[in-house]
């Protein structure tokens, strides 16, 4: 099958920043971003929009891998819900056609990117966005007004709330991580750990996460020493950790992108840390080339970063399914676990389609679609959490992985269901 | 002295060290050309670009490619200036050239994505490992850097007091005319001028490579930095440059280790202060004079 166009202009890497050139570009990629032709009726259009250039550009690059899988998977009729090519919603078949913008760092980009989406594509449906601030601005701006079914990864309290009926997170945010960990943690995984100091981005969603992370720590008996916020764009953290370590902590915790993450491991290596450190590992083999080598990250505790090959009870079925597909499409990259919960809503959002019977009424896809539950490749059912803590329950409650790097080797030591409360 | 004193003096020493470097070459060009050049963080990115490209494509050690790396950019620098920059300076159009700095950097930025690609680019460490200063465990790399830095900074200065072309170079930035009437090649100069300028963003960009690895965006950062260096130690003097860099650098360095990520405000606070007291900076057209 021919590859979708986006992708292989993504992995060129065509990501153009606050140009004319961005728009033109991420427009024809809009444009012929689709795979080959399939014997279906109608075409459906699920947008995205992406930080692809910057500081999160990687990550966002990948975010996206997410929703391209589940539609091309879905038009060949390759998925196990959808074994037949093109998405059938009431009898009329429709082939999944991928558009993502680049958001340029900005909420105003962001938002500018949501009217496109919108207003020229006439898409109702938009899944993976990465980064709170981008989701919030798109949310509050041009999704909700209009309806449109937003999907997104941010870990801000914001993304969600009662007065953002179509917004749902896809996956887990540190909050669960946190819970997931400490509780591997306390209950024999690394008892000893105590103290923690803790980086967090001076941003929406490392202002928004913090605190409740910290919360979660308190809940298992962990003490956090210090809290610093740092500029998500710089490079420079020599100051700032040396500030951290002199709380003497047992536990550095980075909530970082990835190329803070590595950064941050190699100057906290150079500083002389040789304790445990937890951080996301959102892209793993950039971080440990940015870090110089992986005997840096020994020791490090992991949230998005996974053995694909670690084999049962970790790895499904699905997830070997997964893991082939995108290898095979993006050689030399290993997929994270967050795009696996992109790849999985959008699937849950397609099928949400399907019960419905429609995919012109978003209202009453979302009416379906916020009591839906499907099968995770993860091997569990989805449910719905956060209502307490967000006024909606609209969090997609799935396993998490807790994986460790050992001897050089990223393993898996544990995958808990916690409550998203 | 404590280790957290000491830990944050070598810190502000790296810092002053970069800051130097890139708010030298930013004060040298506006010395000689009167131009504010907004592209020297782009400059330095293409530094650390060529120099990582020298050392993947044709298997250069670091020393070889640090070389060529600077020789290249320097390179652009004096056709920028001669087909860019310099239709602009000579009839004093400031504001002009000023927005083609600007629309440069956004050229080189975007190209830069465009032809390299997204993703990080990764510079191994020539000084991996640390050392031991006086009980204190400090990164190799960084210390080098520093040293690295400074070395540089001191030949500059050596060359701008001591050798004919440095002294011809001020003799422009002093007046323009004068020098042309004197006999001085001015366009020579010029060029030269910018080609140093550049090539100090340049051999900033290469040092900081394996540092902080390889992005469309590192130059960003460092030109905000500078430009408050610049701004406290006067535009148009290197000395000023120096001075600027080394309270900046210290400035963040403690301020951070001991209050946090609030120092960026504090630091804020500090430039508007020193500026209420010496509006043009502490050390304004003590190398160069300003037109």
């Amino acid at each position: 099958m021919k590859k979708p166009m986006s992708i292989s202009l993504l992995k060129g890497g065509l990501m153009l920043k606050k140009s004319f050139f961005l728009f033109a570009a991420v427009s024809i990629l809009g444009a012929t971003g689709s795979v080959s032709a399939q014997d279906c009726d109608d075409e459906l259009v699920i947008g995205d929009i992406q930080p692809l250039s910057g500081a999160y550009g990687q990550a966002g690059a990948q975010t996206h891998r997410g929703v391209v899988l589940a539609a091309k998977h879905y038009n060949e009729g390759s998925h196990p819900l959808n074994s037949t090519p093109c998405l059938n919603v009431a009898g009329k078949t429709y082939r999944i056609k991928t558009v993502v913008y680049d958001v340029l760092g900005t909420s105003e980009g962001a938002v500018a990117a949501a009217n496109r989406l919108v207003f020229q594509d006439k898409t109702k449906y938009v899944v993976g966005t990465y980064g709170s601030g981008f989701s919030i601005a798109a949310t509050d701006a041009v999704f909700t007004p209009n309806k449109i079914i937003h999907l997104a990864t941010g870990w801000s309290p914001k993304v969600l709330g009662p007065d953002k009926p179509y917004a749902y997170r896809l996956g887990p945010t540190g909050r669960e991580y946190g819970h997931a960990f400490w509780q591997w943690a306390t209950e024999g995984g690394a008892p000893n750990l105590k103290k923690v100091a803790m980086m967090a981005s001076n941003d929406e969603a490392g202002r928004g996460n913090a605190p409740r992370e910290k919360a979660v720590m308190e809940q298992y008996g962990i003490e956090v020493v210090a809290t610093e916020y740092y500029d998500g764009t710089g490079v420079e953290f020599y100051p700032l950790l040396t500030r951290a370590l002199a709380a003497k902590p047992d536990l550095m915790y980075l909530h970082a992108s990835p190329k803070a993450e590595g950064l941050m491991v190699k100057q906290l290596r150079d500083l002389g840390w040789e304790g445990p450190i937890k951080t996301l590992c959102g892209q793993l083999q950039s971080s440990i080339e940015i870090a110089g080598g992986i005997e840096k990250y020994e020791g490090v505790h992991c949230n998005f970063g996974f053995d694909w090959d670690s084999g049962p009870p970790y790895v499904t079925k699905e997830m070997e399914r997964f893991r082939d597909a995108y290898r095979a499409d993006y050689p030399g990259d290993e997929p994270t676990l967050q795009v696996l919960s992109v790849y999985d809503a959008t699937v849950g959002l397609m099928e949400a389609m399907k019960m419905a019977g429609t995919v012109d009424d978003s209202v009453k896809v979302n009416d379906v679609f916020q009591k839906f539950n499907w099968m995770l490749s993860l091997g569990a059912m989805s449910s719905w959490g956060g209502k307490e803590s967000s006024g909606r329950a609209a969090q997609v409650v799935q396993p998490i992985l807790i994986s460790q790097i050992k001897n050089g080797k990223l393993i898996a030591v544990g995958n808990p269901i916690v409550p998203i409360p | 002295m404590s280790i957290l004193f000491f830990q944050s003096l070598m810190n502000g020493l790296m810092l002053a060290g970069l800051y130097s470097l890139i708010a030298a070459g930013v004060t040298l060009i506006f010395g000689v050309l009167h131009i504010v050049n907004f592209a020297q963080g782009a400059f330095l990115m293409l530094g650390a670009y060529m120099l990582y490209y020298v050392i993947t494509l044709f298997g250069f050690d670091f020393y070889t490619a640090f070389v060529l790396a600077v020789l290249i950019v320097g390179g652009l620098a004096i056709l920028t200036e001669r087909y860019l920059y310099h239709r602009f300076w000579l009839h004093g159009a400031v504001l002009s050239c000023l927005v083609v700095s600007v629309g440069l950097t956004q050229i080189m930025q975007n190209g830069a994505l465009l032809v390299f690609g997204l993703y990080e680019k990764n510079v191994d460490s020539v000084f991996s490992g640390t050392i031991n200063i006086f009980g204190l465990r400090y990164s190799l790399e960084r210390f080098m850097l520093i040293v690295f830095a400074y070395l540089i900074i001191a030949g500059l200065m050596v060359f701008l007091n001591t050798s004919k072309r440095g002294q011809a170079m001020r003799a422009v930035a002093q007046d323009y005319d004068a020098a042309r009437l004197l006999g001085i090649n001015t366009r020579r100069i010029a060029m030269l001028g910018m080609f140093i300028g550049v090539g100090l963003a340049a051999v900033a960009g290469a040092i900081i490579a394996p540092v902080y690895s390889v992005s469309a965006y590192m130059g960003e950062f460092l030109m905000i930095k500078a430009f408050l260096v610049i701004v406290i130690g006067g535009l148009g003097s290197v000395p000023g440059a120096l001075i600027g860099a080394f309270l900046i650098g210290m400035f963040e360095s403690f301020g951070t280790t001991y209050f946090g990520h609030i120092t960026d405000v504090y630091l804020f606070v500090f430039v508007i202060l020193v500026m209420l007291v010496r509006p043009t900076g502490l050390f304004s057209g003590t190398i160069f004079q300003i037109r």
